[in-house]
């Protein structure tokens, strides 16, 4: 199908010819596509956004021709008029193609990065469509990832992969990391109809993404967009939660305009039973959570860049804290952002294979923590005394606290191609981080300052060589890592009451990696990786909260020997039928483990224990039919405690060999998908219905001691089903989706109850 | 080929989860009338589990806790005949829980008494089967209640008494013969520490008749202060000539004006007797060059002699940076409390901050991590010998030992 939008501008005697090739379903830019024309025999292809342009053609009547591997080809009468620049939007449908006798399919770019050296998931905008939920949601469907959820809509949420979770994983958005911004923006706040991908690396993170992570990586990549795109969404979804997003794209001559925002809305008014008091069931009453984002940009390709980026975005939130153990009413957070980001893009920069990509990143940032309540409440709200004269009801001091943070930020990545099959890849990112954190209040409870600003440097380089055999029988990524940081501020000594004392710490380190992919049969990849890499302490870690825990200025990275081994089959059954099947092995030893160490009067952050971890991922994805997709997969994963002796002393460890405790060990999921065009007859339709099935086996809060163990998470197994209709040629999208639909009680965090059965509406309208 | 690629996979896979976790052996016993309780720190570093079970003795042994019941982590159970308490003070659950000691079957778990919203049960004196008191160390009051049915009678309120606040902080209680109950006064604020400016201690007496509060009495002379300590039900007893003797931790060695030792309430007496403090800071240990910091865990054995383990903040390689699972810091002493004189004792190391003393038969138990070992030594008074190394090994920190039948 073929859409055509005229845009006159003024030229001479001749005409013009641009526009821009699309996948008619996804609506994904198609890199590569071929323009053909006929009398004068013209051609082009397409850019990196799917872009296409011709100048001094003919006026009069042509033909042109679209094609694209692995797409249907197309083929169209235009007409142009003296002076006239064409746009075109063309519109190509995926199918298989023969070409010579042999078989061939193009490759997506998620496909390219599955078979990549480095172990990895890669969830594609086709399996986020159809969802009315989120990209947590889309993660817990992946082997190897689990979310470890507190709450609702806006609560804190760890990711695990493999086991490891925390700060060890690290998350970025096309590329950028997001580490000191993830307090503002939440991976799961991005709309999924934003998102083109998500990639999910196990184990080994790739040097190009720069930053520090150990456990794995999970990047967000986010849609091109056509010359001219609108794209508005709203969800309605239980507990009173209100998501409504939308994108608005236009292109004038060599740029490109957007705008996109969402704000989502929730009263997180789900019933809990009472952790403390069993058969108490108690509705949440105190945990409203509101964000809004807005983002705009303007690209531009008609400098000496091949593209100049800008992308400024505010965003603002709001929290109100929910007690579970006991009741709270008035505490809340809040939080600020404002980002200027710009990007700058190169290709065959100061040399020919030489391509040059920049990111430099400014944010401020305001978060906000008050908790003065001048009373405290009972469940059944009666009230009594705060927990000091000047107020508070959570912990031990009322707090007004409110840290303003400056990051200055700059990431190159340069990619040089030695030949047809090698490249190497140069990342520095560099980082500056200035914070001024201050809490009058607790100030004035305590009696003295508590905290102190601070100044942060790091530096992380990464260096990468692809090699690739001929017929892409061996894929080789060989890649190291040079770590450095610097960090200064102050601290009190001995509890609050000592002198106040300079604290720096500067330390180098470095990590490397390699990573080898076979492939064994035509259909059969076989990848081995291993890395000997660390993560850098985060600032929390390193620097304290001026309070309760101390600043840990000696602070070692944590370090991690890691092997990966994996067998990826793909089978085509037939068109548009594919079968994968995945196995992994993986096996992690974590040194110098950076541990929440309690104390009697402060904690810090400190360097002992060692863990490892073993564990086997499966995975199988089939489209069946032609309309049934089937996916099934399951993890365990093994950790366990491998500390010879306790900390500091030759005492054997009591735990040694134990399973660390309060990670889940054994989950699967298995769903189905079917998928219809015109199920109701008419043209231009499209159905489709998930049914999704999620199981998480039984697992224990502390290290595993007694056959009277109590504190357990248990078992979990939930069902959630979806429901999408689309019209007009995926112009308008209506979906529902039932989460949990058997109302089983899921906990993913001790004593922390999570929703029971929920639904959600979406209605989305696209134009394009 | 295909099929031959799922068999195999599938095939794999079976492997693997063949690999889960097998049940530990049953290696340990239940019985016997001494308790003895050992902790497993989480990797959070916050949160665990303390393991209680009951043995036979204190003969060599090495206990794991397979057989043991968890209970509130780090909190030190108090028992009353066979009944054994479990008080948990920061809110794992809201219950008072109470375990029965059966012949033959060891602990078995009896009726709880339910809280209310956020209350912290901390120590507990029962007057009779019929009559108890927990103090709500949390939220300002007494509960009083039926320890045989664990149903709560009524309450005590307190918060007229919060310096500062609303809210006392009742810690440790003694009742005495005439009929009054003694409630030591924590007076705490943020950070659970005491109020910077008010370096005393102040015990409130209970009329039991009534239930209702006489008087508060403060000690404002000594420097000490935070009388009691929420997680050590013995720091606060009496011996048996009628005296009270109540431990405080002043600001555990952090604040020079706040300091920790001993006061005592004479027999007959309402008023702290104004000849005594025993402070720590100031009072030379024999056999050591250095004086501790504050008590961290006591246990009284008659005749005016205390065991305890004192911690010592100079021990810590860095003091700026303390390590209280590593650093071995906790001295294992004698203390005189009439002479109030201290002593250390030969061959039994200084362990960490997790730690307990007992008393059985008129010998002392102390649990201690070291590095010769985790689990109780025990020092014989009679011969003022010790073990170099621990005679009943727990898996965990060993830092509660109880001996039903004692006095103390």
């Amino acid at each position: 199908m073929l859409l055509c939008l005229a845009m006159h501008t003024a030229l001479a005697q001749t005409a013009g010819l641009a526009g821009v090739v699309v996948d008619a379903i996804t609506g994904e830019p198609l890199v590569g596509a071929t323009v053909q024309l006929e009398h004068p025999a013209r051609g082009a292809s397409t850019n990196a956004h799917g872009q296409f342009s011709m100048d001094g053609l003919p006026v009069g009547v042509l033909m042109a021709y679209f094609s694209h591997l692995g797409y249907g080809p197309r083929s169209m009468r235009i007409e142009l008029a003296a002076g006239e620049v064409l746009q075109l939007l063309v519109e190509l449908h995926e199918e298989a193609q023969s070409i010579d006798e042999v078989r061939v399919t193009a490759k997506s770019e998620a496909r390219q990065l599955r078979e990549a050296a480095l172990p990895i998931a890669v969830i594609t905008m086709n399996e986020l469509q159809g969802t009315v939920s989120s990209i947590n949601d889309a993660l817990s469907k992946t082997a190897g990832v689990k979310l470890r959820t507190t709450g609702g809509e806006g609560s804190a949420t760890r990711l695990s992969v493999r086991g490891l979770e925390g700060k060890r994983i690290g998350y970025f958005i096309d590329g950028t990391p997001m580490t000191d911004n993830s307090d503002f923006i939440d991976i799961n706040d991005i709309p999924v109809d934003m998102i083109d991908r998500i990639e999910v690396y196990k184990g080994v993170v790739p040097a190009r993404l720069g930053g520090t992570a150990l456990g794995g990586a999970v990047n967000i990549v986010t849609r091109d967009y056509p010359p001219r795109y609108a794209d508005v969404a709203y969800t309605l979804a239980s507990f009173n939660t209100h998501r409504a997003n939308t994108v608005l794209k236009f292109n004038q001559g060599s740029y490109e305009f957007g705008l996109g925002g969402f704000y989502t809305y929730s009263d997180n008014s789900y019933t809990m039973e009472l952790p403390l008091e069993r058969g108490h069931f108690e509705r949440r009453s105190h945990d409203r959570f509101r964000r809004f984002v807005l983002g705009s940009g303007i690209t531009s390709r008609c400098w000496w860049f091949d593209e100049v980026k800008l992308e400024p975005a505010l965003t603002m939130s709001d929290k109100q804290i929910q007690g579970v153990e006991y009741n709270i009413q008035e505490a809340m957070s809040s939080g600020a952002a404002f980002l200027l980001p710009c990007n700058l893009k190169r290709d065959n920069f100061l040399a020919d294979g030489l391509d040059f990509d920049l990111d430099l990143i400014y944010a401020y940032t305001s978060q906000r923590f008050v908790d003065k309540a001048m009373q405290r409440y009972r469940w059944d709200g009666s009230t009594y005394p705060p927990a000091t004269a000047l107020g508070g009801e959570i912990g031990l001091t009322p707090s007004d606290a409110h840290n303003l943070k400056h990051l200055f930020s700059s990431k190159l990545n340069l990619n040089y191609i030695l030949g047809e099959r090698h490249s190497v890849n140069l990342n520095s990112m560099a980082n500056l981080v200035r914070g001024f954190p201050s809490d009058p209040l607790k100030e004035r409870t305590l009696g003295r300052k508590t905290t102190f600003s601070s100044l942060m440097h790091s530096w992380v380089m990464g260096l990468c060589l692809e090699s690739r055999s001929a017929g892409d029988l061996l894929l080789n990524q060989l890649q190291a890592k040079y770590y450095r940081y610097d960090m200064t501020t102050k601290q009190r000594s001995a509890f609050g009451h000592g002198d106040i004392l300079d604290v720096r710490n500067v330390r180098n380190d470095w990590g490397v990696s390699e990573a080898l992919r076979i492939r064994l049969l035509p259909e059969l990849l076989l990848r081995a990786s291993a890395a000997y890499d660390l993560r850098l302490p985060s600032d929390e870690e390193l620097l304290g909260d001026g309070f309760l825990i101390m600043p840990s200025a000696d602070l070692m990275p944590e370090r991690s020997a890691s092997f990966n081994l994996g067998l990826l089959f793909e089978h085509q059954l037939g068109p548009s039928r594919r079968l994968s099947i995945e196995l992994n092995g993986f096996y992690m030893h974590l040194d110098d483990m950076i541990r929440y160490v309690g104390g009697l009067l402060q904690s810090n952050y400190q360097n002992f224990g060692q863990m490892r971890s073993l564990g086997t991922d499966v995975e199988l994805k089939a489209d069946a039919t032609g309309f049934l997709y089937l996916y099934a997969n399951a993890t365990l994963q093994d950790l366990r405690d491998v500390r010879q002796h306790e900390v500091g002393s030759s005492v054997p460890n009591p735990t040694r060999g134990s399973r660390m405790p309060n990670i889940p060990y054994l989950y699967a999921n298995v769903g189905l998908e079917l998928h219809r065009e015109n199920l109701f007859g008419g043209h231009g339709h499209n159905s489709r219905m998930l049914l999704g099935c999620s199981f998480v086996e039984e697992y224990l809060y502390d290290f595993e001691q007694s056959r009277h163990q109590e504190r357990r998470i248990p078992r979990a197994l939930t069902f959630d089903v979806g429901l999408e209709h689309s019209f007009m040629h995926q112009h308008l999208i209506v979906g529902l989706q039932v989460n949990n639909i058997a109302n089983a009680t899921v906990i993913s965090e001790f004593n922390r109850p999570l929703p029971g059965r929920n639904m959600a509406f979406k209605v989305r309208y696209v134009m394009r | 080929m295909n099929k031959h690629f799922v068999i195999m996979a599938i095939g794999l896979y079976a492997m693997a989860l063949g690999t889960c976790d097998k049940k530990k052996n049953d290696d340990s016993v239940s019985g016997g009338q001494v308790l003895i309780a050992s902790a497993i720190c989480n990797p959070d570093g916050m949160s665990g589990t303390s393991y209680v079970q009951l043995v036979p003795g204190i003969d060599p042994a090495s206990y794991s806790n397979t057989n043991a019941l968890p209970f509130s982590f780090m909190v030190i159970p108090q028992a009353y005949g066979n009944w054994v308490f479990d008080a948990s003070l920061m809110h794992e659950k809201q219950t008072l829980d109470r375990f029965d000691r059966v012949e033959g079957h060891g602990l078995v778990k009896g009726p709880s008494l339910q809280l209310q919203d956020g209350e912290g049960a901390c120590h507990i004196t029962v007057v009779n089967e019929a009559k108890a008191y927990v103090s709500i160390w949390d939220k300002g009051k007494l509960i009083v209640f039926n320890p045989t049915t664990m149903t709560k009678m009524g309450e005590i309120d307190l918060s007229a008494y919060g310096a500062n606040d609303d809210d006392p902080n009742p810690l440790g209680m003694v009742l005495r013969d005439d009929g009054l109950l003694f409630v030591s006064l924590g007076q705490i604020g943020g950070n659970q520490m005491p109020y910077p400016d008010r370096p005393q201690s102040d015990v409130l007496i209970i009329d039991t008749k009534t239930d209702s509060p006489l008087r508060v009495v403060s000690e404002t002379t000594s420097g000490l202060s935070y009388p009691s300590r929420p997680v050590d039900p013995r720091m606060m007893f009496m011996d048996e000539q009628g005296d009270i003797y109540i431990g405080c931790m002043g600001y555990f060695g952090f604040m020079p004006t706040h300091r920790s030792g001993f006061l005592r309430i004479k027999k007959g007496s309402q008023e702290f007797d104004p000849d005594y403090a025993l402070v720590l800071p100031e009072t030379p240990i024999e056999g050591v060059g250095y004086m501790a910091d504050y008590l961290c865990c006591v246990q009284y054995a008659g005749n005016g002699m205390l065991y305890a383990l004192l911690q010592c903040n100079s021990l810590h390689p860095d003091p700026a940076k303390p390590n209280y699972l590593a650093d071995h810091t906790a001295l294992p002493v004698e203390i005189n409390l009439k002479a109030k004189t201290i002593k250390t004792l030969s061959d039994i190391p200084c362990g960490n901050n997790f730690n307990g003393v007992g008393l059985y038969n008129g010998k002392i138990l102390f649990g201690i991590s070291s590095d010769r070992g985790k689990g109780f030594h025990i020092y014989d008074p009679a011969t003022g010998q010790g073990t170099a190394s621990p005679v009943i090994n727990t898996t965990g920190e060993p830092f509660a030992f109880l001996h039903l039948t004692e006095r103390w």
